[in-house]
This record gives C-alpha cells, sequence and structure tokens, in this order.
C-alpha cells in the first residue's frame, strides 16, 4: 500500500461529513494526478496532447478529464498487466456488439473504503446493519460488474441474517425475493432492497400479475440505480416510485438512488433518506440533488466547449475521483446533469438521446446490418 | 412572429394560432390541430379537386416556372425571408440555406418539369383528358387527395414532392416539422400570389408526428402518402394506411465520398478539399445525401495523410465562411467521445491521424485504418477510409444495400465509368462530385425511384 493510497484512505474513513479543506483535496488529487501521468501511459498521452503535465497544472480542475469512451479502446490502468486483479466491464446495449469499457484494477481496497461511508450515510443513517435483499447483479453471479461488486459488498458489510441476493446469472427469483418479503413482513424485520431501477419495473410487473402487495415494515428502504431506457418498458419515476409505496410500502422518503459508473471507484446517492431522518422536508421525486462525497468533486461542464457551467445550467457532468486512483480520476461523462448548490442533479444520459437528421444513425446501423 | 400555415381561404382554423418552439428557440404561431379540424381540413381539399382538375397543365407549369423563378433568382425577396427564418429556426448557416434554395428552385424551372412529365409517360395532353396512344387512348390523373408528410432536418428536401402533387392537380395536405416549419407556409403563399385558385388545394400545417387519432382522419382520406422520416416512422405510417393507399418513403440513407489516386495531385489539392468539406459543411451532415465517409485511394501524388490535413485546413476555413449550427448537448458529447476513442486507438496504431476543432467540436478529421465503413458522430466528422485500390469500395458497401443514396465520386475517365458502374451495382443510386453532394442536378430520381410514376393514375380507354 502506497502512502499516496494511505492517505486517500484516510480521508474516505473520516466519512461524508469530515471533508478535507479545499487546498488538501487539491493537492491530493495533484498528487494522483502525477501518480497517473507517471504510469498511465495512454492517460499521459491524453494529457501531453493537451500540453497538460504535473509540470504545467497548479489546480485539480485543470487536469484532462478522459471521455469515458476512451476505456474502450485502451487499457487506462497504472498498475503492470499482471498485476490487475479487478476487471469492471461496462454493460454496453442488448445488442452487444460494440466494445465494451474496462476499468482494471490491482484490487477493491480503495473501492470499498470509498463505498462504505458513503453508502453508511446515505443508506443507513439510523442504523449499522439491515436485512439486505438484492433485486441485481452481484459479484457472485457478474464478476465483471462493479454494480454487482457494490451489491455483494453491502451484502457482506452491512446485512444481517436473512439477507440474500435475488438474480442469478440466468436472471431474476422473483418467488424466492416475494417470499422473503412475505417473511419480512411477518417478522417485522425492515429490509434494505438493492436493485437496478429496470430491475424493480420487472419484479412490479410479475407483482401486479401475480396480485400480490407487501406492506414492509417502517424502516424498510430502496436503493434504486441506473436507467432502463431501451428495455421492456420505460416507467416514469414518479409512477416508479408510487409503484414502490403502493406495492412495497416503502415511501418516497425511503427510496434513494444511485448513480454510479463502471469507470468509477465512488457513487452518488440522494440526501433524501438522510435528510428526512433529520427531520428536513422530503424533496420531490424529480429534481432530487446528490451531493459528490469529500473525495470526489463533481462540475457540470458545456457539452461543446468543455468549460465549466454555473449553477443551474444543463450540460455534462465530470467527475474527479479520488478513490480512482489506479486508472484515471478525471473522468468526462455523457451523463446530462446541472449543478446545484453542493450538489448536481442527474438528467440522464446524452448518448441515449434521439439521433437527428436523415443520416443514419449508429443505432441504426447495427439494426440495419 | 411567423403564422407557420397556410390554408385555403375558404377554410376557417376556428381557435387562434398558438405558440411553437423550435429547438433553437425560434418561435412561431400554428392553429393547434384537432382530430375534428384535420376532418375540417382534408374534407375542404377534397372538394377542391374538381377545380384543380380544370387548371390545365399549361397553367400550372406557368404558375410553377414564374414562382420557381422568383424563388431562385439573385436578391429574391420570397428567398432572403426564408433564408432568414430558416436560420433561425434550425440554426444552420444562412450561406447554407441560401445557396441549396436557390440551386433548388432554380433546378425546378419548366424545362425539368417538362422532363418529369416525360419520364413518367405522362404525354403532354394527358393530364387534360383523354389522348391517342398506341393502345388507346390515355389520361392521366393524380390522387384525389394527398398528404406529405416533411421532415425537420433538411429545409426544401420535401418540396419536389409538394410540386409532384401540384403538377398532377392533386390537392395536398402538408404536414410540416415542427422543427422546419418555415418554408412550405412560405412556399405555399407565393403560390396563391401568383395563382390563388391552385395554391387553394393545398393546406400546410404541423402535428405532433404519430398523432394516431389525427393521422387516422387524415389516412383514411388520402389517396396517396409520401413520408420523409426515420425508418421506424416510415413503418409506422405504413402500417397505419389502407391496403391501397399509394406510399412512397423516404426514410435514412448513407452517402459518401470516393477520391481515386488520379485526382490526387498537389496542384488541384486545396480545391478538392474545399469541395469536400463543402459536402460535409452544408448543412452539418444532417441530411441523407452528407457524406458519412471519404474512401481515398493510396498511390496518388498526395496520400491519405496529406490529403487529410488539406481537408482539416479547409474545415477550419469553412467554420468562419459557414458556421456549423450550435449542437445540443447530445451531439456535441457524442464527437467528444468519439475524439477520444480514436485519440486512444491512435497510441496504438500509428496509422491513424487525427485533427480536430479546439477549442470545440466545430470539425474532427481522422485518418481511419481499420477497412469497412461505418457511421460517424457527424455535425462535421470527416473520417478518412484508405483503399489500395478504390475498386474495393464495392466490399466496403456490402452490407449498407439498400440504405445507399450517393456517392460523390471524383475519378478520370475510363475509370470514372468502371467505378460508377461498380457503384450502381453496389446499390447507390445517385453519383455526383465532390462539392455537390447538397446540389442534387434533378429532383426526379430522388433515392432510386421515379416518385411521379408511382403518384400517377394511369387511365386506359381501349379502342
Amino acid at each position: 500500500m502506497s502512502a499516496l493510497a494511505e492517505e486517500l484512505l484516510a480521508v474516505m474513513a473520516a466519512g461524508v461529513d469530515r471533508p478535507p479543506s479545499e487546498p488538501e483535496f487539491n493537492r491530493l488529487a495533484l498528487t494522483v494526478f502525477a501518480h497517473q501521468f507517471a504510469h498511465n501511459r495512454p492517460y499521459a498521452a491524453y494529457c501531453r496532447a493537451r500540453r497538460r503535465t504535473p509540470e504545467t497544472v497548479s489546480d485539480w480542475r485543470q487536469i484532462p478529464a478522459l471521455p469515458t469512451n476512451a476505456f474502450k479502446e485502451a487499457d487506462l490502468t497504472t498498475v503492470a498487466p499482471e498485476a490487475v486483479r479487478v476487471v469492471y466491464i461496462t454493460s454496453g446495449t442488448t445488442r452487444g456488439e460494440e466494445k465494451r469499457g474496462r476499468h482494471l484494477l490491482p484490487d477493491t481496497v480503495l473501492y470499498d473504503a470509498s463505498l462504505e461511508p458513503n453508502f453508511r450515510a446515505h443508506l443507513l443513517p439510523d442504523r449499522e446493519t439491515i436485512r439486505v435483499l438484492v433485486v441485481g447483479p452481484s459479484a457472485k453471479y457478474h464478476p465483471h460488474s462493479s454494480l454487482g461488486h457494490m451489491n455483494s459488498r453491502v451484502l457482506e458489510r452491512f446485512g444481517t441474517a436473512g439477507s440474500g441476493i435475488f438474480w442469478t446469472d440466468t436472471g431474476p427469483r422473483f418467488g424466492c425475493l416475494a417470499a422473503a418479503l412475505e417473511k419480512a413482513e411477518a417478522e417485522g424485520e425492515p429490509v434494505c432492497l438493492l436493485g437496478t431501477a429496470f430491475g424493480f419495473v420487472h419484479f412490479l410487473d410479475w407483482l401486479e400479475g401475480e396480485g400480490r402487495r407487501f406492506q414492509l415494515p417502517p424502516g424498510s428502504r430502496i436503493m434504486d440505480t441506473g436507467g432502463y431506457k431501451g428495455r421492456s418498458r420505460e416507467v416514469p419515476k414518479v409512477e416508479l416510485y408510487g409503484l414502490y409505496s403502493a406495492a412495497l410500502g416503502v415511501p418516497e422518503s425511503h427510496v434513494v438512488n444511485e448513480y454510479g459508473m463502471t469507470e468509477m471507484g465512488s457513487q452518488f446517492y440522494d440526501e433524501v433518506l438522510r435528510d428526512s431522518l433529520r427531520g428536513e422536508p422530503i424533496p420531490p421525486v424529480e429534481g432530487r440533488v446528490k451531493i459528490p462525497p469529500p473525495w470526489v468533486r463533481t462540475q457540470v461542464v458545456d457539452a461543446d466547449t468543455l468549460q465549466p457551467l454555473p449553477d443551474g445550467e444543463v450540460g455534462l457532468l465530470r467527475h474527479h475521483d479520488l478513490a480512482n486512483l489506479h486508472t484515471v480520476a478525471a473522468i468526462q461523462t455523457d451523463d446530462l446533469g446541472v449543478a446545484r448548490g453542493e450538489g448536481f442533479e442527474v438528467l440522464g444520459r446524452a448518448s441515449g438521446a434521439e439521433p437527428r437528421g436523415c443520416s443514419l444513425a449508429v443505432e441504426e446501423f447495427l439494426a440495419s446490418r | 412572429m411567423l403564422l407557420a400555415q397556410y390554408f385555403p381561404p375558404s377554410l376557417d382554423p376556428g381557435n387562434p394560432p398558438a405558440e411553437g418552439v423550435t429547438r433553437t428557440g425560434y418561435r412561431y404561431l400554428r392553429t393547434t390541430v384537432t382530430p375534428e379540424f384535420a376532418s375540417r381540413i382534408v374534407a375542404e381539399l377534397a372538394a377542391r379537386g374538381p377545380v384543380l382538375q380544370a387548371c390545365s397543365r399549361e397553367r400550372i407549369l406557368a404558375c410553377l416556372d414564374t414562382l420557381h423563378r422568383r424563388w431562385a433568382k439573385t436578391g429574391s425577396r420570397l428567398r432572403g425571408e426564408a433564408v432568414e427564418a430558416l436560420h433561425a429556426a434550425t440554426g444552420y448557416a444562412r450561406a447554407s440555406i441560401d445557396a441549396s434554395l436557390r440551386q433548388l428552385f432554380a433546378s425546378l424551372d419548366r424545362r425539368e418539369l417538362e422532363g418529369w412529365f416525360h419520364a413518367a409517360g405522362i404525354l403532354p395532353t394527358a393530364l387534360d383528358g383523354f389522348t391517342t396512344v398506341p393502345r388507346g387512348d390515355l389520361s392521366v390523373f393524380g390522387p384525389s387527395l394527398g398528404v406529405l408528410i416533411a421532415s425537420g432536418n433538411i429545409p426544401g428536401a420535401a418540396l419536389p414532392s409538394l410540386v409532384q402533387f401540384l403538377l398532377l392537380k392533386s390537392p395536398l395536405l402538408v404536414k410540416t416539422s415542427g422543427e422546419e416549419p418555415v418554408l412550405l407556409p412560405l412556399y405555399a403563399r407565393s403560390l396563391a400570389e401568383i395563382d390563388p385558385e391552385l395554391a387553394a388545394g393545398l393546406a400546410v400545417t404541423g402535428w405532433d408526428g404519430g398523432d394516431t387519432a389525427i393521422e387516422a382522419k387524415v389516412f383514411d382520406a388520402a389517396d396517396a402518402v409520401v413520408v420523409y422520416g426515420s425508418d421506424p416512422a416510415l413503418a409506422s405510417v405504413r402500417a397505419r394506411l389502407r391496403p391501397h393507399t399509394r406510399f412512397v418513403g423516404y426514410g435514412h440513407r448513407l452517402s459518401f465520398t470516393l477520391l481515386t489516386r488520379e485526382v490526387l495531385g498537389e496542384a488541384d489539392l486545396s480545391s478538392l478539399a474545399q469541395a469536400v468539406a463543402m459536402d460535409y459543411c452544408l448543412f452539418d451532415q444532417q441530411g441523407c445525401l452528407s457524406p458519412q465517409a471519404v474512401f481515398i485511394e493510396r498511390g496518388g501524388e498526395v496520400s491519405p495523410e496529406r490529403f487529410a490535413e488539406a481537408l482539416a485546413e479547409a474545415f477550419e476555413k469553412l467554420a468562419g465562411e459557414i458556421p456549423r449550427r450550435k449542437l445540443d448537448t447530445d451531439e456535441a458529447a457524442a464527437i467528444h467521445q468519439y475524439r477520444a476513442g480514436v485519440e486512444m486507438r491512435a497510441l496504438a496504431d500509428e496509422r491513424y491521424r487525427y485533427y480536430a476543432s479546439d477549442p470545440g467540436t466545430a470539425w474532427t478529421v481522422v485518418v481511419e485504418p481499420e477497412p469497412g465503413l461505418f457511421p460517424s458522430p457527424l455535425n462535421r466528422t470527416a473520417i478518412l477510409r484508405p483503399l489500395e485500390d478504390a475498386e474495393e469500395v464495392a466490399a466496403h458497401l456490402a452490407s449498407w444495400r439498400g440504405v445507399l443514396i450517393s456517392a460523390a465520386l471524383e475519378a478520370t475517365s475510363p475509370r470514372r465509368e468502371r467505378l460508377s458502374d461498380l457503384l450502381a451495382a453496389a446499390g447507390v443510386t445517385r453519383i455526383t462530385h465532390a462539392g455537390k453532394a447538397q446540389e442534387p442536378a434533378s429532383a426526379l430520381y430522388h433515392d432510386g425511384i421515379n416518385a411521379l410514376v408511382h403518384l400517377a393514375r394511369y387511365v386506359l380507354r381501349e379502342p
């Protein structure tokens, strides 16, 4: 473990409420950049082409943010190939013909160190442990999914007896999940459901087909993640949250949306559960704000010039995640967002937009082959 | 604010027009179409049929010839107004719009329109009554009601279809896109200035594409439907037409440029690069005729790598003369993501070349050594694909057969002829020159069909 990694672990261990000062964050970010510039060759070349090197950069905002697409084309890691032990792969579209992004790590030490305090603060502000029910990927069945690792890690770290995984490599186990919910209901034991939004949509459809509903014990909560564009059907967020309440008995105040990406070691969560437990008003379903953990900075940049935008203007999200020590800390996403105060709102994925023009677009090219 | 609709004077829209807005923020007025109003529009248009039928072919040709000259002439007031409004509504450079409209209207002169009739086998007098042909007497009619659904990407793209309905004396309902609601109402109004009776067979308006309640009223009344749009939009319309309704669909298509070694000389380098760049800059690669790739043959005086450099210079120059429209977030993001991918691939493969505007996404030039054809993220992204021999292009086109449309071919005789044969066999329906991609010489055979033949109803009275 390098001294730099130790320093980062200490920042994470201090939790989300004790952020390093801005100069301290800047110092760490520049040190991480110097490390990545020295050891991540493709990224160093990208930075050199922009004349941004550890010698020329004095502010973390000047560190070149690498578009996520680069992870599909190059091995963007600071560790030697033989030292790569963990490979997370982007999910891509259902057709799966295109290249997929790869996040190559020597271990999950920083990932886990970033995950735990952040998850605890946003999903378990009121308790140490909970019965965790996973309705999405897991490390066991999806070893190359970072979300799978996260779900499994949460289960190991915070899950009590009766926790379990209800999604295998062959798909969902809704019957077993319903049985687990029934059991929790009967025992009065609150649960934490972890899953993807589209997975929950499927489950809710299934429940409706079965004519079943639950009133999960008070304190039960849901963490949903990701969109479900292009899946069986799209459900507006307001409607989905209504269904969580009607079919599972989990109120809006206890539904926490998570936003993360394969290329990042840290995640973002809605503040809603933390806030509501502190007695603050519950924000509406649409427009909830996520505040980055102290070891991450998020900017919203103009999609054309890539220059930072003021609060309230829609642009692309750019994250500077120190948990990415072993790869690239500055990540330029194609996710749409808007800065709001200390945090940001996620508005969707730019690449999911309807193509315009009568030139054939990528999707249609693939479809027409 | 522009009233972005045209109705026959006899038709009262009832409600006052409501405000619409394009993605550039351009505001216009348009009466909200309800299913009830749609029914009234088609009934009113259908009632105009006999009046139109009584107009002679000569009257229509003369009117359109005069009208199109007005639009095409230097300093045209009509074109000037349209250019300003279209620039505001679409964001395309004024120079792009002006050049393309001028060329479009200049091409739609009397000689061209007579040529359309000829190519469709419509004898000069057959539109006005029975005319003797070898096997009897022939008379030609248009649809008793036509519907034209225009797309928003290229101003004027659907105009030749509108003209075809007029030539066939058909009442026509035109649906414009909410993104380009400008040109066709202006055209209809300008027609009314010359021949109000002819224009009274025309209604131009708009509604949300795919509104089944409105479209059921419209499609059930129509004999012929012409659609410009995405492939899913075409399929959706087609599925809702009665079996005997004539249908012409112009969907998504693929175009490209092909440069052979003979034309790649230092002397003509900058003019050739300028012409190739122009095809990308006019309408920012949004049209079906816009190139998706430049196939470039090795072995010429100028290498593909050298050409890429010249092309980058041409783009930089044109960025000032024909500024690209402001992109949506998703479009700009796609270009940055694409560029990053290319930069990474170039690190591992020195055959790549990469030039890009900075800052911003105004233009991108890439020499892509991997064979095959693949889409670019558009909006002035030129991907050069070197070939050892130009004839290899056929292999790269094979999987795109059916969606190919236009090839800008630069070659000298006899290779030009040889390659034309090869491109035609591969599925291309238009072979043109670099710099002419957006200026088709004739709209008659657009997309490889003669639409007039599809729309006309030929009646033969046997002896």
